[in-house]
């Protein structure tokens, strides 16, 4: 009875953000205001463990239809998240450098403001940002768990109208390193 | 009393420079004052607390700094109510806007404001992260000096809801 119990208490308790962590790929619809769909996005998703809370990395190839025509763009970003004060809010989180100047972002200064949160089965991640004219954006990408992957919802809204949208699902693959690969 | 000579090249520049702070201050000095008026709604959103609240605003400040006292919509216990906010700004560096010299944090539930001065536009902005839900709620106060007044919009953009917004008439009581 006694070592069942002892295994009972070294059951360590899951984050929230733990069945979020995978590598996902995927496509989306980027949509206008009206709805019109303005372009592809194919998406690369990796969702990691990382120092008090997790990370996401992203890239994201921006084309018409066909990634093999000029025009295609390709962007990637990487930004980790750690727990705050508030219970479900995960503060976005800079790695300990000798040589940063700076840890924290000022949304006055015109830095982006971002955080994280997860509802449910959805992984929420909000980006505000003071413009040069006064104009304020909100961006929300909100990531929801299913049996397969992801289903993505992105949304920018300008001084709180919805400008922008992007709309795909991602499902969850393999992560393989493979230095022979091609 | 001693005697101060200006060259005559520099007298221009002397009086650019004191025209630049003369400029900015005229610019906060329209919004000065009480003012008081009744929000209307005018796109309900999901949050119906913004719509026939009594709004007052009071503005008082010099060069560089400016104190604003309004009405405003705090999150609380999950939803959200009618508050008094009132916030010391002072000029940032980045052009039009004001900062507080408050220290909040918004990840610890301190409501993060700002403000911006525009071309005949008065921006009072606050947002913050309930402690309770962990939702956000941000609220934006446009203020525009009319005729007979000063006309304000009031944004409210909540976690999960639709934007809200409310048209105020303000006068001065």
């Amino acid at each position: 009875m006694l070592p069942a119990l002892a295994a009972t208490a070294t059951v360590r308790a899951q984050e929230p953000y733990e069945p979020f962590l995978g590598t996902y790929v995927g496509r989306a619809q980027a949509l206008s205001a009206e709805g019109e769909v303005t372009g592809i996005r194919d998406l690369d998703v990796i969702i990691r463990p990382a120092e008090g809370g997790f990370g996401i990395e992203s890239i994201t190839v921006n084309h018409d239809g066909d990634r093999l025509e000029p025009g295609v763009s390709r962007r990637s970003s990487a930004m980790t998240f750690a727990g705050s004060e508030i219970d479900g809010v995960y503060r976005r989180s800079f790695a300990r450098d000798l040589f940063a100047t700076r840890s924290e972002l000022d949304p006055i200064a015109g830095d982006p403001l971002q955080w994280a949160r997860i509802v449910g089965d959805s992984l929420l991640v909000y980006s505000f940002v003071l413009n040069d004219d006064g104009t304020y954006e909100l961006h929300t990408y909100r990531r929801t768990l299913d049996d397969t992957g992801l289903t993505l919802a992105f949304t920018s809204e300008l001084n709180g109208r919805m400008n922008r949208a992007v709309e795909g699902r991602l499902i969850r693959v393999e992560d393989v390193m493979d230095d022979l690969n091609p | 009393m001693s005697k101060v000579r200006v060259l005559p090249g520099a007298a221009s520049l002397v009086a650019l420079l004191a025209a630049a702070p003369a400029a900015a201050q005229g610019a906060l000095e329209s919004y000065a004052g009480r003012w008081v008026g009744t929000a209307i709604a005018v796109e309900a959103g999901s949050w119906p607390v913004i719509d026939a609240g009594d709004f007052v605003v009071t503005i008082s400040g010099g060069r560089r700094s400016f104190e604003a006292s309004w009405s405003a919509v705090v999150p609380v216990d999950g939803g959200a109510r009618w508050d008094r906010a009132s916030t010391e700004f002072e000029r940032a560096a980045r052009p039009g806007y004001y900062q507080p010299d408050d220290g909040a944090d918004l990840f610890e539930g301190d409501p993060q404001y700002w403000a911006f001065a525009g071309e005949g536009e008065l921006i009072l902005g606050r947002l913050q992260i309930d402690e309770d839900s962990g939702g956000h709620l941000m609220y934006v106060c446009h203020l525009v000096p009319s005729e007979t007044g000063m006309e304000a919009m009031l944004v409210l953009t909540a976690a999960g809801a639709e934007t809200a917004r409310a048209r105020v008439t303000l006068v001065r009581p």
